[in-house]
């Protein structure tokens, strides 16, 4: 008798301290879709208090400091500390949910990360951190374009070619992503190619005709052309 | 009746060897072995019972001389008594007793019966079946059993009064005793009759018996004998309980002073007992176990195992039904709908491609191997805007 007393208590001990979890996962969530991070923090940590492993417990924690560590990046607050912390949270919580579903949220923290990392020490070598976004999502173009911005200025042989490739690699699978157009025509004008720089440039200016330095850079170009057929050069 | 057996565990179910030891007409006796404990168990047949009043106060009591009942109760319809098995042989299968042995046995019995009328039982079955002859530190002793039966018990020693429905009392046990005494002394019955109306018309007319006599025919007691069992005889198997005497502690000073009369001290009646017990104990005593015919289980002992195994099926299946709920809550109750909900809005919101800079202004300030703090900034971020 007093051992099945024993097991409805350790029954119901764990229903309540669940439904804790449970509420302070729901409170989280409600002040992280407000902006309230702070709030979201401590909710997300008191669950994980209770149960180190819940997965929504952690992936909220993940998220609040995203959030926190984004809106920071928008104040231009300095933000590697913040997203090294979201980071961390997205790597233990990998651990706990090797689905998929969490991947895009974490090769997108990677990717601020890695810039973050830049700011920081603008030496650091980032690439293990992208190529690891990149594994995470392939459709993490932002990754690609830090990629290829850092391949284009190293001074190893084969790098600019993959920086290009990188960037064709962009534009032909999101051609929404200006920037991509912008750095490949960056390469070939350092390059001396100026024909294709104008053709990138002016492809790009197609998909986003009021971006100003797209309309300064394809007149340049333009320029450069037109002077270089009047000059016998092309 | 009582069902005491079936709150807790009992000793029907834990019972793993049972044999048969006697046949009669009320009931079937067993000894049961549960471990290095033994019991024996009273199964009634058809139509018989026991008073459930006295049985239920038997168990609360200790009595030295009286059996121990540990369990009463019903099982496949039939009712049953489990009491502590005795080593002894009944007195109906040992032969005549010295009357110097008899009267000191039966002190025994009438100072176990003395305790019991004051608790208020009347045994009301006294007969030679019923009193069992133990051994013990003085040789014998004698253990009664079977108290509260329903009905007027053996004919032979039921007293006149019972025949008419009388229920048991003080006089009609001590009536009893009389019939019991002669049977130990005599080996025979006094009274003898296969017919019930008849056995009752002889207790009817037990004053007229010249019991004396009976026994100076049969040649079992001196003289002397005869005359100091005179004044039993009249104290106790008189047709009217009046005439019979008053309570055990007048039967017991009248036992006294028989065995005074009779020239018997206590040391001589101590011998006798110990040379009667030489005689009738050794090839009479003995458990049947280990027999091997084990197993004469009278009751449906399989039935029961599989109500206690269809009680744990159920307990366990109740307790894995709510391990179930607990992971199903844990898994899916305490999951919060939301958070993925939330991390897919916070993507879309860092992921949109509005408006993407450049860090083409800065092109020709670029340092090889490093990036630039103003291409940083002006690298599109999933939130640029």
């Amino acid at each position: 008798m007093l051992r099945r007393v024993g097991y409805i208590g350790v029954l119901l001990c764990t229903l309540l301290l669940m439904s804790c979890v449970k509420d302070d996962i729901k409170r989280g969530n409600d002040a992280l879709r407000i902006g309230d991070y702070e709030r979201a923090i401590a909710n997300f940590s008191r669950a994980l208090d209770v149960e180190p492993a819940n997965r929504d417990a952690r992936y909220g924690l993940a998220l609040s400091y995203y959030a926190e560590a984004e809106q920071a990046d928008r104040f231009n607050d300095s933000s590697f500390v913040r997203w090294s912390r979201a980071a961390r949270e997205f790597k233990i919580l990998y651990g706990l949910d090797s689905s998929g579903s969490i991947d895009a949220n974490y090769s997108t923290c990677l990717f601020y990360l890695a810039r973050a990392t830049l700011g920081h020490d603008a030496s650091a070598n980032v690439l293990p951190l992208l190529n690891k976004s990149i594994a995470l999502d392939s459709l993490n173009y932002f990754s690609y374009n830090l990629k290829g911005l850092i391949l284009a200025r190293s001074n190893v042989p084969g790098d600019v070619n993959s920086a290009k490739n990188i960037f064709i690699h962009i534009v032909t699978r999101e051609p929404g992503f200006v920037s991509a157009y912008i750095n490949l025509g960056n390469i070939y004008w350092d390059e001396g190619d100026v024909e294709s720089a104008w053709d990138t440039w002016s492809a790009g200016l197609q998909k986003a005709p009021t971006n100003s330095s797209l309309i300064y850079w394809t007149q340049v170009a333009e320029d450069s052309l037109k002077s270089m057929v009047l000059s016998g050069r092309l | 009746m009582s069902v005491k057996g079936e709150k807790s565990m009992s000793i029907l179910d834990k019972a793993c060897d049972c044999a048969l030891l006697h046949q009669g007409g009320e009931a079937d006796v067993y000894e049961l072995a549960c471990g290095e404990d033994f019991y024996a168990l009273k199964w009634y047949h058809s139509g018989c019972r026991f008073d459930s009043s006295v049985v239920d106060r038997l168990k609360h009591l200790n009595v030295p001389g009286l059996y121990r009942v540990r369990e009463s109760g019903v099982r496949d319809n039939t009712p049953y008594l489990v009491y502590d098995f005795i080593e002894g042989v009944s007195t109906a299968d040992v032969p005549a007793m010295p009357v110097a042995v008899a009267l000191k046995l039966l002190r025994g019995v009438v100072q176990t019966l003395d305790v019991l009328n004051k608790e208020g039982v009347h045994h009301g079955d006294i007969n030679p079946s019923n009193v069992l002859l133990c051994k013990s530190d003085n040789g014998l002793q004698t253990l009664l059993i079977d108290c509260g039966i329903v009905g007027p018990g053996a004919l032979a020693y039921a007293a006149p009064e019972r025949f008419q429905g009388k229920p048991a009392s003080t006089q009609s046990d001590l009536y009893s005793l009389g019939m019991l005494l002669f049977r130990w002394i005599a080996g025979v019955d006094l009274l003898e009759s296969g017919d019930y109306n008849e056995l009752a018309a002889q207790a009817l007319a037990i004053d007229g018996v010249d019991i004396s006599s009976r026994l100076y025919d049969l040649e079992c007691c001196k003289p002397q004998e005869l005359s100091a069992l005179e004044p039993l005889w009249k104290a106790l198997l008189k047709e009217s309980p009046e005439n019979r005497a008053e309570d055990f502690d007048e039967l017991d000073e009248l036992l006294e002073i028989a065995l005074d009369s009779i020239g018997v001290g206590e040391v001589t009646a101590q011998t006798a007992l110990q040379k009667y017990a030489g005689e009738v104990l050794p090839e009479k005593m003995g458990r049947k176990f280990p027999t091997e015919q084990k197993s004469a289980f009278p009751y449906s002992k399989s039935d029961n195992e599989n109500k206690k195994i269809t009680l744990k099926i159920a307990v366990l299946v109740i307790l894995g039904l709510i391990l179930i709920a607990v992971v199903f809550f844990a898994l899916v109750g305490t999951k919060s709908p939301d958070i993925d909900e939330t991390g897919h809005l916070l993507l879309q919101k860092s992921r949109s491609l509005e408006s993407v800079e450049s860090g083409l202004e800065n092109r020709g300030n670029s340092v090889p191997d490093t990036l630039p703090p103003a291409i940083l900034k002006d690298l599109p971020t999933p939130v640029s805007e």
